[in-house]
């Protein structure tokens, strides 16, 4: 009986996740707000910035 | 039935498998960040800054916590806009690197390579609370030892599972006490002895002729720190509102909150062996020598709290990744 109802759940489950899916590749889904390229200039910013001063560091 | 389907999906698009809809987003950058560096937070924090300081000054440790961490984030939580994007999991996405199959080993191996730094925590959770009581002149036997390090993992799971409010709550009050405390111990740490000997601090025998050697190893030991993180590097930015936020709470929740404590640790253990001719990386036997024991109690509870914290992350990392075994294994 509860597998029964284990089964049921998962299908319920399934069916759910199917229908988000579909709901998300629908055309009027408005995702989050993208990672701009900005943000991606300043994420490589960062890295290079990170990465001059440790090499600094080993100077100290 | 279908209120109970209705009520599991809810469940499980917050700790499982179900992709989260951008309507039912909850967190902005603040309270993502505020919960990441929850998750970091933890008392082998202090461990960490202690080993460091045994292997580089003062200044290349800064250096290194601050700056190599937040490099190596900045690169390996790039994923993590995909999981803002489409609400999933790490679990998920990674299907796409490994397969299914692939992605079934990794959970498991993670989880099992994470593992000893929680039994850590519960076992810090219970010296602190013997410590605790000891305060006010009760002595535990030794017997409660095991017994209060499964409350730890006890109560941290019971706050997972009441939920996701449960859990943005406990973090807004406590996060930023134990960052108070960090920047408490490293005040105390600075004011208890002179600004230079931590300042100017160098270790007077790290093993290695070449200083190169030493630096090198300690930057490798802060890329290891952070990526140890990495099991929670998507559970809370999935449920952000913005890519950008979900990307730099994870990589500032770690690499600014963690470091903090990190650094913590190597001023405690630097100040205490200016003071004792000891490198002590515990702030409550820190805060005790160095300024009064309201502080030391002060420092307890929080630490107790901080691996309650650590536990309540597992838990819902746990129930997580149970609800994922559950159905797909």
């Amino acid at each position: 009986m509860k597998q029964k109802d284990n089964l049921q759940y998962e299908d319920d489950l399934n069916k759910k996740i199917e229908a988000r899916l579909r709901e998300m590749e629908s055309k009027d889904y408005v995702f989050a707000k993208r990672f701009s390229k900005m943000d991606y200039i300043i994420v490589l910013l960062v890295v290079i910035f990170c990465f001059i001063f440790l090499i600094i560091g080993a100077y100290l | 039935m279908k209120n109970n389907v209705n009520r599991e999906v809810e469940k499980e698009a917050i700790f499982g498998i179900i992709p989260i809809l951008q309507n039912e987003k909850l967190y902005g950058f603040l309270d993502a960040f505020l919960i990441l560096s929850g998750y970091c937070i933890a008392t082998w924090s202090y461990t960490q800054g202690s080993y460091l300081a045994t292997l580089v000054g003062f200044k290349q440790l800064l250096i290194g916590a601050f700056l190599g961490a937040i490099l190596m984030l900045a690169i390996y939580q790039l994923p993590v806009i995909l999981s803002v994007r489409y609400g999933i999991d790490i679990w998920i996405w990674l299907r796409s690197v490994f397969g299914k199959r692939g992605v079934k080993v990794m959970t498991v191996v993670i989880i099992i390579i994470n593992f000893p730094w929680y039994a850590v925590c519960a076992e810090l959770f219970s010296s602190s609370m013997t410590n605790l009581a000891a305060l006010f002149g009760i002595v535990f036997p030794d017997s409660l030892h095991a017994f209060l390090g499964i409350l730890c993992v006890l109560i941290g799971t019971f706050i997972a599972y009441k939920g996701i409010g449960a859990i943005t709550w406990t973090t807004r009050v406590l996060v930023p006490l134990l960052l108070s405390l960090g920047v408490m111990v490293v005040i105390v740490g600075f004011t208890s002895v002179p600004f230079d000997v931590i300042w100017n601090y160098k270790p007077e025998n790290t093993g290695y002729s070449n200083n190169i050697i030493p630096y090198i190893i300690s930057i490798e030991a802060n890329f290891a720190f952070v990526i140890t993180l990495i099991g929670g590097m998507s559970g809370v930015p999935r449920l952000t509102k913005k890519e950008n936020s979900g990307f730099w709470a994870g990589v500032l929740g770690q690499g600014l909150s963690g470091s903090l404590f990190v650094v913590m640790g190597a001023v405690m253990a630097i100040a205490m062996q200016y003071v004792t001719g000891k490198m002590v990386d515990d702030p409550t036997v820190m805060l005790a020598t160095l300024t009064v024991p309201a502080f030391a109690l002060a420092s307890l509870l929080l630490v107790a709290f901080a691996n309650i914290c650590k536990y309540r992350n597992t838990g819902s990392r746990f129930l997580s990744v149970w609800s994922y075994v559950e159905i797909f294994f």
